[in-house]
């Protein structure tokens, strides 16, 4: 189940919140645990197990974890973090790595002249790279002490499930929010900034991000021999802004939903695409999943403790497996590799030393950048990767009729108020502050966002699933 | 982390801590009007999201709007569960039935209408808001003209060897009519539908443009529909008369009598419901018709009607039986074609391709009329759709 989906919306959500906050406090994260588990099955089906069975491994894991702690059996407790660090990957990575290890393996022999290895695709479970990662935090987070094992298996269960982070994040560490799970106060507050949150966040999926997909699926859609400078850029401009507010607008809407049940996650956008560094650029972008790529791998690495080799050898590890963790495909290898050797070059030169922001024109070479690793990201091959890119330099010629279809007014606007949202930076861009009305410009965010995008939003999760026929299908 | 920071030391390619979870950052008070905005706001937000379920519970659902019978909730199953059909199947339901939907899909037309785009990249939108399919423009080529028209020909020759007249109906697509009709920035290039389809035995483009050159005459084509408007419709029926030979067809038998409606079907593809109202065409109004449909045991795939039209009252009624292979032109003005045939039965072309077993259960047959227009001209296989309307009657 998508939050932007009618079954979500209006059937799905109303359900859960209105049975949440009649039910008893002591039933309130058992009747969340439940709704979650359903709201997991409706798009898993029976991957709901899987899900289950990583809950309860890590339960008990986590549970002798912190017994072998307390008693100061340094030695036992590692090797159980070493367990269920093995466990988890290891499922990851057979859910996730798998296809991709045998087909490059089979590439090879076939390579070779060999015969290949028989092999039938495995499914992927919806949100694996997501509760994996809870629980690798939370075995982590238990075995240093940063936060205390959760006795109720389903308050655990509810870090794991919680509906809103479960398929798409924010990765949310352990230590931020275990006391949350076993006592929140739930305010109208919170969950009219919630109501906030999720609208904004549901305007900017719908609205934007969903209005220009057809174009960035148009033009990384043709074979790229047929594409020329203009349709180029404006694919990878469209899939930069159909990105961001894409995954964005779904971040703000887990961080409102979570606000209505009193649960405050954490910020996962920084209006990124206003760096004037890519070294900037992480720190703002999915920036859940950089705490955690800092807090249990790159520090686990060494850090930037040992030496300046030791460092990059360090983020250039870091990076390449942040780009594996994005999708089981070696465009994903690379556009990691791309980002690594990106924030190598600005240590070397010094940005990451800076005392200040960079000169503003830097902001454009950082978009620049990025959106060049955007092509990586976005294709489906290397090769369709480097033949998109070498349709930058292709001026003249016909853009493909695909392409200049969904080149519709509606679209176009969209696409330039999603583009000058990343030029200006308005604090209310990425709604990083919308859940505080402490600021005018915020309560005027609210105010917009009440009376326009959130009823725009609502219409348009009411047409999403329109496709209509010419002719009666019977 | 704002502009005013500078990044202190060495900055990592991390975020920092702030804005990491934390209840002690749960949103406090506003002030007092700004409060009363707030509970305004999730008061609206909570009708918004309950009204539409309540209205389903209560028995409201919402009018068809996509051209296709309504979903229905599925039978839940262990199966239906695990496989993910069950939540697809209610996910369906919900959709269909859900009150406000249509409203809003026509919203969201309207919105894309004004703002000159269509919203849907299948419907092009011309010069004077005159709409076109973008399947006329792109259609599937799996066939040469060339071997269409040779299988046509093979057709025409089996039937005649067994004395069974053979008609083929090529409806030209609007854009061909219409060329000046097209998006000034059209980028479609030419198609298998622009090539030369000499052979074909009535294609009444010519007739049309003829029509059209005509001062006042009214438009052979709707603007906003994929068809023929009951003008382009009697100047092809005239077409198919009079090649059954002289006397059959005469400018009398066309009468233009009030006005007719269309509920059109491209702004349908829109959300926006359209209708057109055009001068009512009536050919030989003295035939009475009478219409039954045909029921056979045959397990088609779908309900596409087939039907019989016995005509009287004319003493220039083609005798004898006649089979009509149709597609959306000739049904929606069937009551233009039937009067030229004594006793006509007609089959939707999708039928006569996926059952061989039809026509020797309807037949025989002393005329075969098959029309199709031409953006599906190069799918049809006509060898297998036609071979059993001629193949010699068993036993």
């Amino acid at each position: 189940m998508v939050f932007s989906s009618i079954t979500f919306i209006f059937f799905f959500l109303p359900a859960v919140l209105a049975a949440y906050h009649l039910a008893p406090r002591r039933v309130r994260n058992g009747l969340l645990v439940f709704a979650s588990l359903g709201f997991y099955a409706w798009g898993a089906g029976a991957f709901v197990l899987a899900l289950l069975a990583s809950i309860a491994t890590n339960y008990v894991i986590g549970a002798q974890l912190e017994r072998r702690v307390d008693r100061g059996e340094t030695a036992a407790a590692k090797r159980l973090l070493a367990l269920g660090v093995v466990v988890n990957v290891a499922l990851l990575g057979w859910f996730k790595y798998a296809n991709l290890g045998v087909a490059t393996w089979n590439a090879g022999l076939t390579g070779a002249g060999l015969p290949t290895v028989p092999w039938a695709d495995v499914l992927l479970p919806i949100g694996i790279s997501f509760f994996t990662f809870h629980s690798l935090s939370y075995l982590v987070d238990v075995y240093r002490g940063t936060a205390r094992h959760l006795v109720s298996p389903l308050d655990f269960a509810l870090y794991i499930t919680f509906f809103p982070q479960l398929i798409a994040g924010p990765i949310v560490r352990f230590h931020e929010i275990r006391d949350q799970l076993v006592q929140r106060n739930e305010t109208f507050d919170a969950f009219a900034a919630g109501v906030y949150r999720f609208g904004f966040g549901l305007a900017k999926k719908v609205v934007i991000a969903d209005t220009v997909a057809p174009i960035a699926n148009a033009a990384f859609g043709v074979p790229t021999d047929e594409l020329n400078t203009t349709a180029a850029l404006v694919g990878v401009l469209a899939y930069t802004v159909q990105l961001y507010f894409d995954f964005s607008g779904y971040s703000d809407m887990a961080l409102g939903l979570a606000l209505m049940f009193g649960i405050r996650f954490p910020e996962n956008f920084d209006r990124p695409y206003a760096s004037r560094s890519i070294t900037e650029f992480w720190r703002r972008w999915h920036m859940s999943l950089s705490r955690w790529f800092r807090d249990y791998l790159y520090i686990s690495l060494g850090g930037n403790r040992g030496s300046a080799a030791a460092t990059y050898r360090n983020l250039v590890i870091v990076f390449l497996v942040t780009g594996l963790w994005h999708g089981a495909n070696w465009t994903f290898v690379a556009w990691g590799a791309y980002h690594g050797i990106l924030l190598l070059l600005e240590r070397v030169a010094g940005v990451a030393r800076g005392r200040g922001p960079r000169p503003r024109p830097w902001q454009a070479v950082t978009i620049v950048l990025v959106m060049l690793g955007w092509v990586l990201f976005r294709s489906p091959s290397i090769e369709h990767a480097l033949g998109y890119l070498g349709a930058f330099l292709r001026p003249g010629g016909q853009m493909p009729f695909e392409v200049t279809l969904v080149l519709e007014p509606l679209a176009i606007a969209a696409l330039v108020a999603g583009a000058a949202s990343a030029l200006i930076p308005p604090t209310w861009v990425t709604g990083v502050r919308l859940a505080y009305p402490d600021v005018t410009a915020n309560r005027l965010a609210r105010l917009a966002t009440a009376a326009v995008l959130l009823p725009v939003a609502l219409i348009l999760v009411l047409t999403g699933s329109f496709s209509p026929f010419l002719y009666f299908q019977f | 982390m704002t502009d005013s920071e500078a990044p202190a030391g060495v900055a990592q390619p991390f975020a920092s801590e702030a804005g990491a979870a934390d209840a002690r950052h749960l949103p406090g008070p506003p002030p007092g009007p700004w409060r009363l905005l707030d509970r305004l706001v999730v008061a609206g937000f909570a009708a918004a999201l309950v009204l539409p379920a309540a209205l389903l519970v209560a028995g409201v659902h919402a009018a068809q709007v996509e051209n296709r019978a309504p979903r229905t909730l599925p039978a839940l199953s262990i199966a239906g569960l695990a496989d993910m059909t069950w939540p697809a199947g209610v996910d369906g339901f919900l959709t269909d039935h859900l009150w406000p939907r249509p409203y809003a899909i026509r919203l969201r037309g309207e919105v894309y209408w004004l703002s000159g785009g269509t919203g849907n990249p299948d419907v092009i939108r011309g010069v004077d808001d005159w709409l076109f399919i973008r399947e006329e423009l792109q259609p599937p080529c799996p066939r040469a003209p060339a071997q269409q028209v040779a299988a046509l020909e093979r057709a025409a020759a089996a039937f005649g060897q067994r004395g069974i007249e053979f008609r083929f109906v090529l409806v030209p697509d609007k854009h061909t009519i219409y060329p000046e009709k097209l998006p000034t920035s059209n980028p479609f290039p030419p198609s298998c539908v622009d090539t030369n389809r000499e052979g074909v035995m009535i294609d009444p483009t010519a007739a049309f443009q003829a029509a059209r050159a005509m001062p006042g005459a009214p438009e052979v084509y709707y603007d906003e529909d994929t068809h023929w408007t009951p003008m382009g419709a009697a100047i092809t029926v005239g077409e198919l008369a009079r090649s059954f030979g002289p006397g059959v067809w005469s400018a009398e038998d066309v009468q233009v009598s009030g006005r007719t409606r269309r509920v059109l079907d491209t702004p349908a593809l829109l959300g926006l419901p359209r209708v057109a109202v055009t001068p009512k065409v009536v050919i030989r109004p003295e035939v009475l018709q009478r219409r039954v449909d045909v029921a056979l045991p045959v397990a088609a795939g779908n309900t596409r009607e087939i039907f019989r039209i016995t005509s009287t009252g004319s003493d220039r009624l083609l005798p004898g039986r006649t089979l009509i292979v149709y597609d959306s032109y000739f049904a929606i003005d069937q009551q233009m074609v039937a009067p030229y045939f004594a006793d006509s039965t007609w089959v939707h072309y999708a039928d006569m391709q996926a059952h061989p077993e039809l026509a020797p259960l309807l037949g025989p047959f002393d005329r075969v009329i098959v029309e199709r227009v031409v953006r599906g001209f190069y799918s049809i296989d006509f060898d297998a759709m036609l071979a059993p309307a001629y193949a010699p009657a068993p036993g």
